[in-house]
């Protein structure tokens, strides 16, 4: 199927009610979603973004983000869409601190379907599925890992939502600090309220960053 | 052994089940979710661990473990506190919490008062449950132990009937793979037939007519919803490709075994329970001293009876206890993953530690049923005089009711999904498809429905192709 507009696919994943859907919702059509209901399978949205707006390389490009419900029962299932990743956006919940651990594994539940790839400097444990009806074992991340190849790199990107809930419940430094896991993968984070457009309003940091982070998407899938 | 050293054992025992509770909690039920309230998982652990002390000291009983009036007092203190939770606590906090969920009340004294209105309605309602049932002779006063154990009593073993109905008809069906082979069978010879019925000639029609939005957009829903169908099928395929090597494997070979003789015993069940309620039979005999009776009348052997009978009870208990409280912990974490959700996780868990402690009484209740004559005295000294007769009549009731309703249940979700599966005939959505992406030019909307559809359809052949030569 031949386009004017070159594409990159986004994989958005994190657990169940983190509000994957809102916020691809936002960050496509720039609305806030009413109703949201519970994601089956795989719900896929499309951006068009200017890579490279202002310069002399200057391409308008798509985005697909296909937002994978987190549900637990269905996660071996899913992996069909994790296949032909160019960028994953990894979002939890700030009120729930576990969401933010098990984002561990949906790391590498990605990796396993793209094993060409490597998401950067890494030193954490994970567990990975080898064969049904055989207990999980370990794995390290550092099999994933090209420390002088950077052509087949995958970057991430971890957005924390429900941060109004959060500002309630927790103390300020605590949101404003870097959190563990973007630290561990070097990569950037946002932390944002689906439910207000003005956390992504045009030239906000938070629209800055996400917009520097789909370049690096499109740059990575040119160059190969 | 004095009193003194009796109620130290019993107080270890009881922090090591809490300790064992609190582990369950945060390894298990709330894997996915950060502790808001500490308060949750303690009322979980010590509603846990009342309830394995009650179990701990009918085994003592048996036994002869420690001094009988030690036993005695301790049985009334765990049934009392456990009765405080069930029947006060542990309402309070689930209205409690409920009540903290409404958006609109924003100030804690508001929210304490309403939470206080509506943990006086449960508890009416909870009075309320007592009367159409024939539990109590007139002899008890109002406000007397019997009535709460009553109450709770009903509650517990309709849950508990309820229960082992499903599991009863549940079981033999996922455990023999007498069951997968037919469920393949049927998968294999439906990818076989091509058929064409009247919602593929509509699809159809459907794609060829417009290029005009409205009509792409629905167009747009359509193909979405059957992503989704499509997706449910493929996650059920995956369920059946797992179930079939889990089978093959040695533990899912002793699985199938013991299911053969599980499910013998679950149809015997059945049928006795309905012999119980068509010809009003009432045991008076429990099975351990009747199967001792039948070993020394016919069989002629001669042995010390009494001992025999204390430690076969023992083994009967125990292992009643062991399984009922695993098999109920198990069912109560899956339950839970199924219908949690972050908001409700805390209201949820209280509302299974209730039914926990619930079940668990009865569980109790109705063992004095299982064991010999001479251990049944601590259980009605305890329990107080109550009418066991209607619980074990209404667990019968209860659970044929459940059983024949999940055979039912079964069948009708069996028989939808052969019908659902004649529709969607992968081959004909495949030819379908190409026809569409040859005919349609560029379209942004169009081109995200394209995008979904190479995934579904080639993984879905691929286990289709997996599960056919496996």
């Amino acid at each position: 199927m031949d386009s004017n507009f070159e594409k990159a696919k986004v994989v958005v994943v994190g657990d169940s009610g983190v509000g994957k859907t809102s916020l691809i919702h936002l960050i496509a059509h720039q609305e806030i979603l009413k109703n949201p209901s519970w994601t089956i399978g795989c719900t896929v949205d499309v951006k068009l973004h200017e890579y490279k707006d202002g310069t002399s390389h200057h391409k308008t490009c798509f985005l697909e983000f296909f937002d994978i419900g987190g549900n637990i029962g269905h996660r071996s299932s899913a992996k069909i869409f994790h296949q032909g990743a160019d960028g994953i956006i990894l979002v939890h919940d700030l009120t729930n601190r576990k969401s933010q651990d098990n984002l561990n594994q949906w790391i590498a539940d990605i990796m396993e379907q793209n094993e060409k790839l490597s998401i950067g400097i890494s030193d954490y444990q994970y567990e990975t599925k080898l064969s049904p009806g055989k207990k999980s074992s370990t794995k390290k991340a550092n099999s994933y890992i090209d420390y002088h190849d950077n052509s087949n790199l995958l970057p991430l990107f971890f957005i924390g939502t429900k941060l109004d809930q959060a500002q309630m419940v927790r103390n300020s430094s605590f949101l404003k600090a870097q959190s563990q896991i973007a630290s561990f993968y070097r990569s950037d984070e946002i932390n944002l309220d689906c439910m207000q457009t003005k956390y992504l309003a045009p030239a906000t940091s938070n629209s800055i960053k996400l917009a520097k982070f789909f370049d690096r998407v499109l740059e990575n899938k040119f160059s190969k | 052994m004095s009193f003194f050293s009796d109620s130290c054992l019993v107080f270890l025992s009881e922090f090591i089940f809490f300790i064992g509770g609190w582990i369950f909690f945060m390894k298990e039920l709330f894997k996915n979710y950060e502790v808001q309230y500490k308060t949750v998982i303690f009322s979980f652990s010590i509603t846990f661990s009342l309830s394995c002390i009650m179990f701990e000291l009918i085994i003592f009983e048996i036994l002869g473990f420690l001094d009988p009036s030690s036993r005695l007092f301790h049985w009334k203190l765990g049934l009392y506190s456990i009765l405080f939770l069930l029947v006060f606590y542990l309402p309070f906090q689930i209205s409690y919490l409920i009540v903290r969920n409404f958006e609109f009340i924003r100030s804690k004294r508001v929210a304490l008062i309403v939470s206080c209105v509506l943990w006086l309605a449960i508890l009416i309602l909870f009075w309320k449950i007592g009367d159409p049932f024939p539990i109590l002779s007139p002899k008890h006063g109002i406000l007397s132990i019997e009535q709460c154990v009553s109450r709770v009593g009903v509650i517990g073993v309709t849950v508990m009937a309820f229960l082992s109905g499903f599991g009863a008809v549940n079981c033999p069906y996922t455990y023999m793979s007498y069951f997968v082979k037919i469920a393949l069978n049927e998968r294999n010879s439906m990818y076989n037939t091509a058929e064409q019925s009247g919602f593929w000639s509509r699809f159809k029609t459907a794609i060829k007519s417009s290029s005009q939005n409205s009509e792409v957009k629905r167009e747009i829903i359509g193909l979405e919803e059957m992503a989704r169908q499509l997706f449910l099928e493929l996650v059920d395929l995956n369920r059946t490709l797992d179930r079939i090597s889990f089978s093959k494997t040695l533990q899912g070979k002793y699985f199938n075994f013991v299911g053969h003789f599980f499910s013998i015993y679950c149809i015997w069940k059945i049928f006795i329970s309905s012999i119980n309620i068509i010809f009003d039979r009432v045991g008076k005999v429990d099975p351990v001293t009747r199967s001792i009776e039948i070993v020394v009348g016919y069989l002629g052997l001669k042995f010390d009876v009494q001992f025999w009978s204390q430690n076969i009870s023992f083994l009967v208990v125990g292992i009643i206890v062991v399984t009922s409280i695993r098999g109920f912990l198990i069912t109560l974490t899956k339950f839970f993953y199924a219908i949690s959700s972050s908001h409700s996780s805390n209201i949820i868990v209280l509302c299974l530690a209730q039914i926990m402690g619930m079940y668990f009484v009865s569980s109790v209740l109705l063992m004095r049923m299982n064991v010999p004559a001479q251990y049944r005295v601590i259980i009605t000294q305890v329990l107080g005089d109550l009418q066991f007769n209607f619980y074990h009549r209404w667990f019968d009731v209860i659970f044929l009711v459940s059983a024949l309703s999940s055979i039912g249940f079964l069948y009708l979700a069996h028989q939808q999904k052969q019908i659902a599966e004649k529709h969607n005939n992968l081959f004909t959505m495949l030819d379908l498809y190409q026809d569409h992406k040859k005919s349609n030019g560029k379209n942004s909307k169009q081109h995200e429905a394209a995008i979904l559809y190479p995934a579904f359809v080639r993984a879905h052949l691929e286990f289709a192709s997996a599960v056919w030569n496996s």
